[in-house]
């Protein structure tokens, strides 16, 4: 095995000025399924990461307008909400955007929320925090990650938000969801900043054990009748079905990038052995079997393989480390390259390319040698 | 040694019907050295490649040493290819990528033959046939008839009984066709190889035990 492998690896460089083309066009193939392929798996983790933040809590809000900034309800209220059977914990906020400009971005918005000191840790618990500690007085903010890593902030960095200074007491950790595009800052603080005294925007309600969203949903239902409770379905109704988009999506690119990098990998790999033709017709003649041929083609093709999977792997790395400075990918990026990704994309390619070997050289095979040598 | 009889070869292209080898019987002794020759398309290359086992006959047996030889499995024709005969072409076809060195030994990468004896053999050959200085030179960098040269030591690598020269000489120049003749004469003598030359060449005549003339698919007095 190893000396067959060693004598292609000798035999591909004496043919470098055919193979290394090949394996260029190869690795481009490989480049794009992978950065193609990396965006559904963003999609992907989105979905995940959003039906993981909804798992375990619901929303109150508003009814008629409840989305970000939206609606608002008087503080006293939440007085009300508090009764409501089968609810552990409550935790009053203030959202707004963090920018008033309307920057569209993929995914997320940025958003500031304010949640009073006592309540923070509800929101973010210690095993959510990635370094530093959660809000302890007015002026501090817990930043979550993507706008930790866009703005360059860490423990003790300066924040504006609406005009008024914070220090960043802490990060939180990536979820993938919507906490890393969040700025918590205090509750009264943001109120008095955004002109909403006694306003808040919504209760978060994390229910007790046993007790089911749907129960809660209708006691709210029945008993507030200005209150609406949101979970990760309605997120996906008012959202208009993004998660069952995302996921779409997914589908999508992936697929676009599998049959992309069929296409290309194939047609290279399968004119270096049309190519070959006559090569094949005096190894036939001079006694090659055919599973001498097979054996040949498949090494080097594998090898030419894992060379451009190298190639297109460190370049897509490449790639996606660039894109994410630029400006309007909004500090995030839209590319994962997960493991799944590098294994499957391995095997796709070498999967793509024996068929590729194989179909041609099997029909050049078929034919009568004498008839090949002719030409 | 090599008998064939009746040896038919038909091509069917669409309604037209070539008889490229019309009922051909032939036979050639161990050792024995003969030249084929006769106008272009009148069926030289077509007995060849029945013969050495590359294409099979429409009609007519081939005998190899007493013993039928089947045409029905193209591995097996593959397998007594291999270790029969050796062919030396008009377009030499060394591989580009290989030095002579790697050139001659290729059909013992696939006979599974041991590789020291056959390196042993090879550079035996490259000193008979005088091109030793020129073990690890590429193709591209030899001439014509050098590389002819070490088409000849490629076919002999595996010891075949029978070498299938066709044309070994037309694209070369008066000067290297007598050369490479004379070494094709001189190996098969040495080794007790038969040898079949296919040639348009009248110089190459005498290089034989004896001459066939075809025509038309057949031999002709
Ligand atoms: N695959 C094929 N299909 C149809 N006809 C063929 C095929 N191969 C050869 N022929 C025909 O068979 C005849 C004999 O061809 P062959 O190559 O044996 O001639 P030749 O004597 O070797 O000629 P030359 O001296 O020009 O090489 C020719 O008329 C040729 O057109
Ligand atoms: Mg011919």
């Amino acid at each position: 095995m190893i000396k067959i492998i060693k004598e292609s690896l000798l035999l591909l460089s004496r043919r470098k000025s055919r193979v290394i083309p090949a394996v260029l066009a190869t690795a481009t193939g490989i480049f794009l399924m992978i950065l193609i392929s990396s965006i559904g798996s963003y999609f992907t983790e989105l979905s995940f990461g959003i039906s993981k933040f909804f798992s375990n809590r619901i929303f109150l809000c508003e009814k008629k307008n409840f989305w970000i900034g939206g609606g608002l309800i008087p503080e006293e209220k939440v007085e009300i909400i508090s009764k409501i059977d089968g609810i552990s914990e409550f935790v009053p906020m203030l959202i707004t955007r963090m920018s008033s400009d309307d920057i569209v971005v993929v995914g997320i918005p940025d958003i500031v929320i304010g949640i009073s000191l006592e309540k923070a840790n509800i929101y973010a618990d210690s095993s959510s925090i990635f370094s530093g500690k959660n809000i302890t007085n007015k002026l501090e903010a817990l930043v979550g990650w993507d706008i930790a890593r866009r703005d360059n902030l860490n423990i003790g960095s300066e924040l504006t938000l609406k005009g008024k200074k914070f220090k960043v007491s802490g990060i939180m950790k990536k979820t993938s969801s919507f906490p890393d595009r969040q700025v918590i800052v205090d509750l009264k603080t943001l109120q008095d900043i955004t002109e909403r005294q006694n306003l808040i925007t919504c209760v978060m309600a994390i229910p007790s054990k046993g007790v089911s969203f749907e129960k809660i949903s209708s006691d709210v239902k029945s008993k507030i009748e200005y209150i609406k409770s949101v979970d990760s379905s309605e997120i996906e109704k008012e959202t208009s079905g993004s998660l069952a988009f995302w996921n779409y999506l997914t589908l999508v690119f992936f697929l676009i990038s599998g049959i992309g990098s069929l296409a290309s990998i194939s047609a290279v790999i399968s004119m270096s052995v049309t190519e070959r033709k006559s090569e094949i017709a005096v190894k036939r003649a001079l006694g090659a079997e055919k599973k001498h041929i097979f054996s040949e083609f498949f090494s080097e093709s594998f090898l030419m393989v894992v060379f451009a999977w190298i190639i297109g792997v460190s370049f897509a790395y490449l790639f996606v480390f660039f894109a994410q400075y630029l400006p309007q990918t909004g500090g995030g990026s839209i590319f994962r390259i997960s493991f799944e990704i590098l294994i499957l994309s391995f095997v796709w390619s070498v999967l793509v390319s024996v068929f590729a070997v194989w179909i041609p050289l099997k029909s050049i095979l078929s034919e009568n040698t004498s008839v090949l040598l002719r030409g | 040694m090599l008998k064939g009889e009746n040896l038919t070869k038909i091509f069917q292209r669409g309604r037209n019907t070539v008889n490229a080898l019309d009922s051909v019987n032939f036979c050639i002794d161990r050792g024995e050295f003969v030249c084929v020759t006769g106008r272009s398309g009148c069926g030289k290359t077509t007995f060849l490649n029945i013969i050495g086992f590359l294409d099979t006959p429409t009609k007519g047996d081939l005998y190899f040493e007493g013993k039928k030889l089947s045409f029905s499995n193209s591995e097996d024709m593959t397998i007594f290819r291999r270790e029969h005969v050796g062919f030396v072409f008009q377009k030499i076809y060394l591989q580009s990528h290989l030095n002579v060195l790697e050139n001659i030994l290729l059909p013992l990468r696939y006979s599974g033959k041991n590789y020291d004896e056959g390196t042993k053999k090879a550079n035996e050959l490259l000193e008979i046939l005088e091109i030793s200085n020129r073990a690890d030179f590429f193709p591209n960098e030899l001439s014509g008839g050098e590389a002819q040269r070490v088409a000849i030591a490629r076919a002999l690598i595996n010891s075949p009984e029978l070498i299938l020269a066709d044309e070994p000489t037309s694209e070369l120049d008066t000067k290297s066709s007598s050369v490479i003749m004379k070494l094709l004469r001189d190996t098969s003598d040495k080794y007790n190889v038969s040898v079949i030359t296919v040639t348009h060449d009248p110089l190459v005549l005498p290089y034989g035990d004896r001459v066939l003339y075809m025509e038309d698919g057949k031999f002709v007095k």
